[in-house]
């Protein structure tokens, strides 16, 4: 199974399985990394599953759409490579993924 | 074009008198809510019922009430076993069956992004000086040569229904009724005058959004009366619907959020101090404020197929009364939960509810209980309790707020 590796706020590194197909931000939370709040459950409707991925990934991420865009638009933490975890899918090719929890607004 | 709003049949009616018959006035649910905690994290039985409060507006079926924190959790966001189809018998009866509070995936969605996009806090934070702050800095110059008032009467209970007014652009002579009708919606124990407030409410906004139509602005019924969607406008029971519901889901909760805010710190003056001394603390306070004491205390939900919760059997077409307020006060992850600590660890509460219907207007409600404690800060110096005054009680078994707050400040 792929696997992804998170950096918490404090700057522990967790590594977890990563199921083919399940939402990121589940993969991270079901690591028990519970400070990525996702506070609307994974409906792209708040901004709470906010991360930074490793920039070599990038392009391999599902496009943004508006609604994503507008809300990482709140955020005072958006970077070039912010997104929202609920947004990402994962797939084989992510296997390796690394992204770090958004400080918190 | 002239514009008529159409009062209550009986002029003698008083919606101002139903807050206590509908929403209970238990000055602590929490220590009866930590009393079922041995009964499991969910059991058989209506939350109104369990604290001696009338059935309003909610057919016969079978209760249950959910009080673990987890299974708080997946009856918020698990959408496709509880469905918010539960609030059509009350808020879809007086609101409207367009209200999003009522719908579910993926017909809630599509239209909740649509308001979600007005909302976003970039488009929100420019409301506060060209709309908050004036109706904050009005209401306060009434009361601040006095040294003395009644903050809930003179002030929290006024200025998020003036924020509104504002962001509506109401004429002023339309507001007196608008607000009388506005309150009769929830007055679900008295069903009647519930719904003709709906009918006569939905009959004004109805011609507000012709008219905006006709001559746009730059108010809120303007901007939601001209935004499309795939070409074509927001269908008109969405719309009426969350023009209806606004009132009460931005209004009546923002008055009730800052009245608890202020009683809180006031009750706790070393807080206060540090606030005065620190105004970055801010966000804490209302946060934990928040946790504290929410405005709303349940949530309802509907079994969508016959499912399981915290290993009891719940059938299909049960009442789910989601009791979001045992999790902020659930000592697992809140330590010595009530407490009202500004100081402790942060962690996400659960007042503006959880999942894909979580308060599409949270960002206005903090930004106005922001605005409203910058101005008590820079107005109010010396602020403290009236020591010749009954000291506030925050009461409420649905909904909290204090009926009074006497304070008395240096001028």
């Amino acid at each position: 199974m792929p696997n992804i590796e998170i950096t918490t706020r404090d700057g522990t590194v967790v590594s977890a399985e990563a199921p083919v197909g399940m939402k990121v931000m589940e993969i991270v939370r079901a690591a028990g990394v519970d400070e990525l709040a996702a506070m609307c459950g994974g409906f792209c409707s708040c901004a709470t599953c906010h991360v930074q991925v490793d920039a070599t990934f990038l392009d391999l991420l599902p496009p943004m759409d508006d609604d994503e865009n507008d809300l990482l638009d709140g955020s005072l933490h958006r970077a070039n490579n912010s997104r929202l975890s609920c947004q990402i899918l994962m797939t084989e090719r992510l296997d390796g993924l690394k992204l770090t929890i958004a400080a918190e607004d | 074009m002239s514009i008529t709003i159409q009062e209550f049949d009986d002029p003698t009616y008083d919606p101002y008198d139903a807050d206590e018959i509908n929403f209970g006035n238990h000055l602590d649910p929490y220590s009866a809510i930590a009393s079922w905690r041995p009964r499991g994290a969910v059991f058989e039985g209506s939350y109104r019922e369990e604290m001696g409060l009338q059935t309003a507006m909610t057919p016969e079926e079978k209760h249950f009430i959910v009080i673990g924190t987890a299974a708080i959790d997946t009856a918020l966001t698990d959408t496709a076993r509880f469905s918010n189809a539960a609030y059509k018998p009350n808020l879809g009866a007086t609101f409207g069956m367009g209200s999003i509070s009522t719908m579910d995936q993926p017909e809630h969605g599509r239209w909740r992004k649509i308001f979600q996009k007005i909302f976003l806090p970039q488009y929100v934070k420019t409301w506060g000086e060209t709309i908050v702050d004036p109706v904050v800095t009005e209401l306060m110059e009434k009361f601040r040569p006095l040294g003395h008032a009644d903050l809930i009467e003179e002030f929290t209970l006024r200025y998020p229904f003036g924020v509104i007014y504002k962001q509506l652009n109401l004429p002023e002579s339309d507001i007196r009724t608008f607000q009388r009708l506005a309150l009769g919606q929830t007055d679900y124990v008295h069903s009647k005058e519930a719904i003709e407030a709906g009918v006569k409410l939905g009959a004004y906004f109805k011609q507000l959004v012709d008219e905006r139509r006709k001559n746009p602005g730059e108010d809120l019924v303007s901007l939601l009366a001209n935004t499309s969607v795939d070409g074509e406008h927001l269908p008109e029971l969405v719309l009426i619907s969350f023009l209806r519901q606004l009132m009460n889901a931005a209004g009546d909760t923002t008055y009730r959020g800052t009245s608890v805010l202020l009683t809180a710190l006031l009750e706790n003056p070393d807080q206060l101090d540090a606030l005065r001394a620190d105004r970055k603390l801010i966000p804490q306070a209302i946060e934990e404020a928040l946790r504290w004491d929410g405005p709303v205390v349940v949530q309802t939900r509907m079994a969508a197929v016959d499912t399981e919760l915290a290993g009891v059997f719940i059938p299909a077409g049960a009442y789910i009364d989601v009791v979001a307020a045992a999790a902020n006060r659930d000592p697992q992850i809140f330590p010595d939960p009530d407490k009202f600590n500004i100081f402790r660890d942060r962690k996400q509460h659960w007042s503006f509810s959880k999942g894909p219907h979580i308060c599409v207007g949270q960002h206005l409600a903090r930004l106005e209980m922001t605005r409203a404690l910058h101005a008590v800060l820079d107005h109010l110096p010396g602020l403290r309790f009236d020591p010749e005054r009954p000291r506030p009680e925050i009461r409420g078994t649905m909904m909290r707020v204090p009926s009074y707050l006497y304070v008395v400040f240096d001028h």
